[in-house]
């Protein structure tokens, strides 16, 4: 933090859009565990397994993480009992924060207790696999599970409004985050993309194309019909909701100049498509997949932009992997962070370069679901563990302070 | 901004868009002198980032696009109309859409041909815009781009860094038809990596500029390079139309020419050259206007016309100064600064940057706009007479000289002399000349009382004194005389039916200094039986009756200076006396018109020389000119006496001079001669700079105990290199960099080891009395005058960050308590304490002192120890982020964070603790901060995206949130939630908030509006917030809303949106602020246009009040400033 900064600020010298994404670089480039909040997800311990993957549907792990964009307050938590959790990430209450009068010293920490809890009894049966809010408003969110159906739940009363049944395993659900339309699409165990329709209660329609279970989804941030969906056959493709002929191209990894978009030669991944997340400009998408490889595309042409993750990327389950990458708002360019159960951490990597940045550890169980929380630089993560981790930039009041007490004389000055 | 000059039009049209993302283009009407709005849209994106480097705007040569950088990564392209385009389009009967995936598309407002072929409703014009459409490009870290000219198709010329930070030039030619950018004529061309410029010819080249080369472009095949010394060009400017010659201008105020020398009889470039022509301000824009003549449009210092010349001024400079123009910005950091204690305040503002650091004094003045000078000398008197009583225009000015008196008057514009008036005596000096009621004038000389009659009629009446007495100083108005003779002898007359009559002769023990009886400058004042004099013995003023001359009350001043000139007016329906000594100090006092008792004495100084009072009509309204060293105003508004200054030289004497050709003027008499000039409006800021030499300050403070201001100052080396005149370098042939030829080294000294130091200067003269110096690479943050425990004196307190190079945190710093002592004019380092952080603000809280350390606030005591009492910390507490500006009210601090918002904290000094109240959770990027109301639980802070808010405690448990989550039960009345209750945008990066007025205080029983607070923005601006009570608020919303629909918006932007709070997380209407200037709008109104604003017309909605009641609110609001 150079003074100096500021002062060309009040000068007018730098502008401050300049000095906004310098301090936020410089701030992630020291991620570190925050110490200073807790969140437990405090439930029935797991029981014990020999593998390290427990049963679905008989303990309490957390297997999504949502947090809303309007506000970054509030932290919706599916666990794989089919438990459902809301926190409010500002509450302050419970043991207090970091008061630190001279000559004692509180290690300050905020546990975190949820505000609402739908049990299983109510909410579903199995594993809650995907679950976000509403874009446009607080007061919905939506959740789909392996128990076939995606719910729609009422925030305040925390009772679903409705349900969609699906019959088939659903793996991931996604909302357009413009506000255009109010389809969500789901993906599931059949090759099949449905999209329901919050507005009616039904089904809009079904997108044809997948060879094999569609893992993945996302809606683009930039154009309100476009979707894009990865599946088992490691095909990723983009749809115009709009179309009859919904698909509009698969992405192939190595560019071949075909004239045809869906040539059935394209293939993104030679493996499943375990993950996919747009920028937040809408400009780029990134994907992950089994065949342990990050690619990046540019969407307006469906290219592969080449850059080299690296082939450290320990992908393998057939399952959603959360790619995460930050609003460009909040640093720029941005890291992609994407949580592995392997090997217990969150890795990150540079966007543009490919250059691995960040190797988020702290985990003491595998790590399934990561969030980012909007304005706060705080990467929030969950997995096998009791325990929601936060990531956050280095508080330099932290070090000072301890520095300070481990100086400090302690003797009684009559000795 | 742009300039576009479509073919067929033959006035520019002017292409606009703002940082809100809309556009506009504009043109001027030379009949209707208005602006008039040719097309307007809206350029924004849902999702897109903003670029780091600013927006890009462009305008083809040809006119035949317009190119918008606002994004990364993407281009949006506007089309122009141009013959060759309507003539294709014609072919074409169906106009573009736009293909899938539209953003919010631009239309203009112009209609245009629907799709399926109906008649247009306007036929296209060249210079009409098309609809815009958006190109993707890769290069996402635009430096500068720029359309080249000569081309057939437009294209551009992208100058960009990559993610190895190494810079390319690269062309893209725009496709009009298919909206689309295809691969331009040259290929990507790597220039030096601190390229930052491009200057476009009009041969189809392009200039790129770094900070050690220059390279002329035209294709890969013709290149040239020099090189130069290392400088940072941030602005060019066109010289010659064939642009042989461009002007280039560098960060620290250097001023180049790059010459372009071609081969003789060919249009190819064969070098170039770069000239250094001298310093100016450093440039933000330069133009060229023609002959040499440049104006260098300056963000740090002064604007200024300067002309170049050839022959060298000063060895190494080429350039003369012609005029300079004030520029405030930026404001970093101020104060308020009452030194006459009459409420009214005047800012002292550290301003400029860089080499450009300035001190100004910013306060109410009044200027005098020079009609015309008449070079008299000696002149010591001026008076002015009216041909009748009844009238208000005056014809004759009667000119007093220390042995004779002569009249002027005005023929059209010019003076003259007039033709003799009978009976007025000219071979003497005059005492007093005044009109006199029905046609009468009176002029009183040392030896006689004469009254003629106006125009012609010559003398009426005459009175003398006794032999051997002779008149010293004399006073009248309209039928009353009040003369003072030898020997103390005082004489009233009364002017009754053409004659004068004596009525009461008195004498006193000494003799009369200053007399005065009721001013009727106009005929509708009236006189008063009561009158004024003062005694050359001492420093009293008597009131009496008049014409009796019998005592009433005798006031005694202070010190043992005599009153030399009174008057007793009547502003507002109270009559004051103004009593001015021979010292520049004024008395004042209310004084009853029927008995002549005076109370509710009060003092102003305004000069250091003896006062003249003049009373005279300005606007229908009455005021006091008093002309001295200092010539002020003093006039009315509100039952309370303001003070103005006027700018101008010394006045020894003035007189009001309203005529049919000159109306509201005024003539002053001063040492060379007369001066006639119109007074502008009362209210007006006069500023008075006071350079630094070779340092830039950056914090300021007044010490009220000792007197003086102290200064943060930061050394700034001076520009042009050391060693004298540099030498051009570098011209050569090759394209390839050579090292340059010149051996002079710049410093770089912005920052690394530039030292730092608290200087002290006094009140008035702002000269330096002493100065501290801060250690090597330590920086001076923060500054605070205040008393700390229980020790009166007041110190300095300087908080210090020690900033080194190649680190980007700062561990330590420094808080230094200095004591200046006004005997000896000397500071003195009382204490200097040790803190692991920089200091960056400091602020008084109980006689504690708090202190903003990194992410920390500590409170520290002082304590008595066994030498002398020094700080000792209380009491810490962590903010989120960085802990950057404080406030304190009562027990109360208020920390803002670099982007956590602001956070309440409460100071209770028994315990020594320190315990958060509250928090706003808003990510707001702060910028200052300031408390607004006196229980430390309303605060107002200004945010990085330009927006200023306000938070509050609640009272109340907090409501529901409208939409999403309610907290319902689990809300108590400690919710440590600041609640937002005020969101405005206010479009100016606030550096400071400061408590202060620049108006005297206003003691109405029922303000419209309490003004509070001064802010001082980065560009130059400073404004005023005051509060409003809630009902006030509610009309004057609808007024604001009103007011948006009839006034007409250059270029059609919304106010509203405008206004509506926005910054990178989230857009909210504005909501409990008003916008003071548009209301102020309302005032230009013509009659009609109120009418419909008050009737809720164009879609407003009606107002309880009439337009007369809101005539008098809004001026009320007017005095604000």
């Amino acid at each position: 933090m150079n003074p100096t900064l500021i002062h060309y600020r009040t000068l007018g010298a730098i502008r401050p859009q300049f000095f906004r994404t310098y301090q936020q670089n410089h701030r992630l480039a020291t991620l570190e565990l925050v110490a200073s909040k807790q969140i437990l997800h405090a439930c029935i311990p797991s029981t014990q397994e020999e593998d390290g993957q427990p049963d679905l549907g008989s303990s309490s792990w957390v297997a999504s993480l949502a947090i809303e964009a309007i506000d970054s307050r509030y932290l919706l938590v599916g666990s794989g009992n089919g438990s459902i959790q809301l926190y409010d990430l500002d509450e302050t209450s419970g043991e207090e924060s970091s008061h630190i009068p001279t000559n004692t010293r509180s290690s300050g920490c905020q546990v975190l207790t949820p505000l609402g809890d739908i049990p299983n009894t109510v909410g579903h049966r199995y594993t809650v696999a995907d679950i976000h809010w509403y874009p446009m408003d607080t007061g919905l969110f939506t959740s789909s599970s392996y128990d076939t159906t995606v719910k729609v739940w009422d925030t305040n009363t925390l009772q679903t409004a409705c349900t969609f049944s699906l019959d088939h395993k659903v793996f991931s659900h996604a909302h357009s985050p413009l506000g255009i339309h109010s389809l969500v699409a789901a993906t599931t165990s059949e090759p099949l993309v449905r999209l329901c329709d919050l507005r009616t209660g039904a089904f809009s329609h079904t997108l044809t194309g997948h060879n094999s279970q569609v893992i993945c989804s996302q809606w683009s941030p930039r154009d309100p019909h476009l979707l894009c969906t990865g599946g088992a056959d490691g095909t990723v493709r983009l749809w115009d909701v709009r179309r009859a002929a919904a698909c509009l191209r698969t992405l192939d990894q190595h560019n071949q100049a075909n004239d045809d978009p869906l040539a059935p030669t394209h293939v993104a991944h030679n493996a499943s498509v375990n993950g996919l997340s747009f920028t937040q400009d809408g400009y780029q998408l990134v994907t992950v997949g089994s065949d342990r490889r990050i690619r990046l595309w540019d969407v307006t042409t469906g290219k592969h932009l080449l850059v080299n993750y690296g082939t450290k990327v320990p992908c393998s389950r057939l399952r959603k992997y959360d790619v995460v990458i930050p609003p460009l708002a909040d640093c720029w360019p941005p890291p992609v962070f994407i949580p592995f159960s392997k090997t217990h951490e969150v890795t990150g990597w540079d966007l543009h370069s490919g250059q691995s940045l960040y190797r988020l550890q702290g985990a003491f169980r595998p790590v399934v679901c990561a969030a980012w929380r909007n304005g706060h630089e705080e990467l929030y993560a969950g997995g096998y563990d009791q325990e929601i981790l936060v990531w956050g930039p280095e508080s330099h009041g932290n070090k000072a302070l301890e520095e300070e007490q481990a100086l400090a004389d302690d003797w009684s000055d009559t000795d | 901004m742009q300039l576009l000059r479509p073919q067929g039009r033959d006035t520019d049209l002017l292409f606009v868009a703002t940082e809100k993302y809309k556009m506009c283009v504009l043109s001027w009407d030379p009949q209707t002198n208005r602006v008039v709005t040719e097309a307007n849209g809206d350029v924004s994106e849902v999702v897109g980032r903003p670029c780091d480097n600013g927006q890009l705007g462009l305008v083809d040569p040809q006119y035949r696009a317009v190119a918008l950088h606002l994004y990364q990564g993407s281009i949006k392209i506007i089309p122009v109309e141009t013959p060759h385009s309507l003539k294709s389009a014609f072919t074409n009967s169906t106009w573009r859409s736009l293909t899938g995936g539209a953003e919010h598309p631009y239309s203009p407002h112009l209609a245009v041909t629907s799709s399926k072929g109906k008649q247009p409703a306007r036929t296209p014009q060249p210079g009409d815009l098309r609809e815009a459409f958006t190109v993707r490009i890769e290069e996402l870290n635009v430096v500068s781009m720029t359309f080249l000219h000569n081309t057939k198709v437009p294209t551009l010329l992208v100058l960009y860094r990559d993610i190895d930070h190494i810079c390319h030039v690269k062309t893209y030619e725009v496709a009009l038809h298919s909206q689309e950018l295809t691969t331009g004529p040259w290929p990507t061309y790597r220039v030096e990596n601190g390229a930052n410029l491009l200057v476009p010819l009009s041969s189809g080249a392009a200039i790129i500029v770094g900070e050690a080369s220059i390279t002329y472009y035209h294709g890969a095949n013709d290149v040239k390079i020099i090189s130069m010394k290392p400088c940072s060009m941030e602005v060019y400017g066109k010289f010659d139309q064939d642009d042989s010659r461009i002007l280039l201008g560098d960060d620290e105020g250097n001023l180049y020419i790059l010459i372009l020398l071609r081969s003789p009889g060919s249009d190819v470039v064969s070098s170039l050259k770069l000239q250094r022509m001298g310093v100016t301000s450093i440039a933000s824009a330069l133009v060229h206007l023609e002959h040499g003549y440049v104006y260098v449009g300056s963000h740090y210092g002064d604007s200024q016309l300067i002309e170049l010349t050839s022959q060298a001024v000063t060895p190494g400079n080429y350039l003369k100064v012609i005029n300079r123009y004030a520029n405030l910005a930026p404001i970093t950091d101020f104060c308020v600064v009452d030194v006459d204690k009459q409420g009214q305040g005047q800012v002292v503002a550290c301003c400029g940057g860089f080499k450009e650091g300035t001190l100004r004094v910013i306060r109410n003045g009044i200027g005098i706009r020079e009609q015309g000078t008449l070079n008299i000398p000696h002149l010591k008197r001026v008076w002015s007479l009216r041909s009748n009583f009844q009238t208000s225009e005056e014809l004759l000015l009667v000119l007093g000289f220390a042995n004779g008196t002569r009249l002027l008057t005005l023929n059209g514009t010019e003076f003259c002399e007039p033709d003799s008036l009978p009976g007025f005596a000219l071979d003497g000096p005059t005492l007093h000349v005044s009109n006199a009621v029905g046609d009468g004038l009176i002029q009183v000389t040392s030896s006689s009382v004469r009254l003629l009659r106006l125009p012609r009629a010559g003398q009426l009446a005459q009175w003398q004194p006794p032999e051997p007495l002779q008149i010293r100083t004399a006073t009248s108005n309209a039928s009353q005389v009040l003369l003072g003779l030898d020997s103390g002898w005082v004489v009233s007359l009364e002017i009754t039916n053409g004659q004068l009559v004596e009525k009461c002769r008195r004498q006193f023990t000494n003799e009369v200094s200053a007399l005065s009886v009721a001013a009727t400058p106009s005929a509708a004042d009236e006189v008063l039986p009561v009158c004024a004099v003062s005694f050359w013995s001492g420093p009293a003023v008597h009131t009496l009756r008049f014409p009796e001359l019998t005592d009433v009350m005798t006031e005694r001043l202070d010190g043992n200076i005599v009153p030399r000139s009174m008057a007793l007016v009547n502003f507002e329906s109270i009559h004051y006396l103004l009593v001015a000594l021979g010292d520049g100090r004024l008395y004042y006092f209310q004084c009853n018109p029927r008995s002549g008792e005076l109370k509710d004495r009060r003092k102003v100084t305004l000069g250091t020389q003896p006062v003249l009072l003049t009373p005279f009509y300005s606007k229908h309204s009455l005021h006091v000119f008093a002309a001295c060293d200092k010539p002020t105003v003093v006039s009315s508004s509100g039952r309370k006496l303001h003070f103005s200054n006027v700018n101008g030289p010394s006045v020894r004497d003035m007189c009001s001079f309203s005529s049919e050709g000159l109306p509201r003027c005024v003539a002053l008499v001063h040492d060379q001669g007369l001066r006639v000039g119109t007074v502008d409006d009362i209210e007006k800021l006069h500023i008075r700079t006071i350079p630094l030499v070779n340092c830039m300050a950056h914090r300021i403070c007044f010490q009220e105990s000792t007197r003086v201001f102290g200064i943060l100052t930061l050394l700034v080396p001076p520009t042009g290199g050391v060693g004298g005149n540099a030498p051009p370098s570098g011209s050569t042939d090759q394209p390839s960099v050579e090292a340059g030829s010149s051996s002079t080294k710049v410093l770089d000294t912005k920052g690394d080891s530039a030292t730092s130091s608290l200087n002290v200067l006094d009140e008035h003269t702002f000269d330096l009395v002493d100065s501290f110096m801060l250690q090597a690479y330590e920086q001076a943050e923060s500054l605070l005058t205040a008393c700390l425990g229980t020790d009166k004196t007041e110190y300095f307190i300087v908080g210090t960050a020690f900033v080194y190079p190649n680190t980007t945190d700062t561990t330590k710093g420094r808080i230094l308590i200095l004591r200046f002592s006004a005997e000896q004019r000397k500071l003195d380092l009382v204490q200097a304490l040790e803190v692991n952080g920089a200091v960056y603000s400091l602020a008084v809280t109980q006689s504690h002192l708090a202190a903003a350390i990194n992410n920390r606030t500590v409170v520290y005591a002082w304590q008595e120890k066994e030498t002398s009492p020094e700080l000792v910390q209380i009491s810490a507490y962590q903010s989120h982020v960085m802990a950057l500006y404080l406030t304190t009210r009562g027990n109360r601090i208020a920390v803002g964070d670099l982007m956590r918002s602001i956070m309440v904290l409460e100071f209770n000094p028994k315990e020594g603790t320190l315990k958060e109240l509250g928090r706003d959770y808003h990510t707001n990027w702060m910028t200052a901060i300031e408390c607004l109301d006196d229980t430390g639980d309303h605060y107002i802070g200004a945010e990085i995206s330009y927006n200023l808010f306000t938070v509050r405690r609640p009272a109340l448990p907090a409501a529901a949130n409208s939409t999403g989550i309610s907290r319902g039960s689990t809300v108590t009345a400690d919710d440590p939630r600041l609640e937002t209750d005020g969101q405005f945008h206010l479009g100016e990066f606030v550096n400071r908030f400061r408590h202060g007025s620049l108006v005297m205080n206003l003691s109405y029983s029922h303000p419209v509006a309490k003004p509070q607070l001064l802010f001082g923005t980065v560009n130059g601006a400073i404004g005023v917030v005051a509060s409003l009570e809630a009902d006030q608020y509610e009309l004057l919303c609808q007024v604001q809303l009103n007011l948006s629909n009839i006034v007409p918006a250059v270029g059609n932007l919304s106010h509203t949106e405008w206004r509506a709070f926005a910054n990178a997380h989230r857009t909210v209407t504005a909501q409990g602020f008003i916008d003071g200037d548009l209301i102020e709008q309302f005032l230009d109104l013509n009659a009609d246009d109120m009418l419909a604003v008050v009737n809720g017309a164009q879609g407003g909605t009606k107002l309880n009040i009439s337009v007369d009641e809101l005539i008098r609110l809004v001026e009320d609001l007017r005095n604000l400033y």
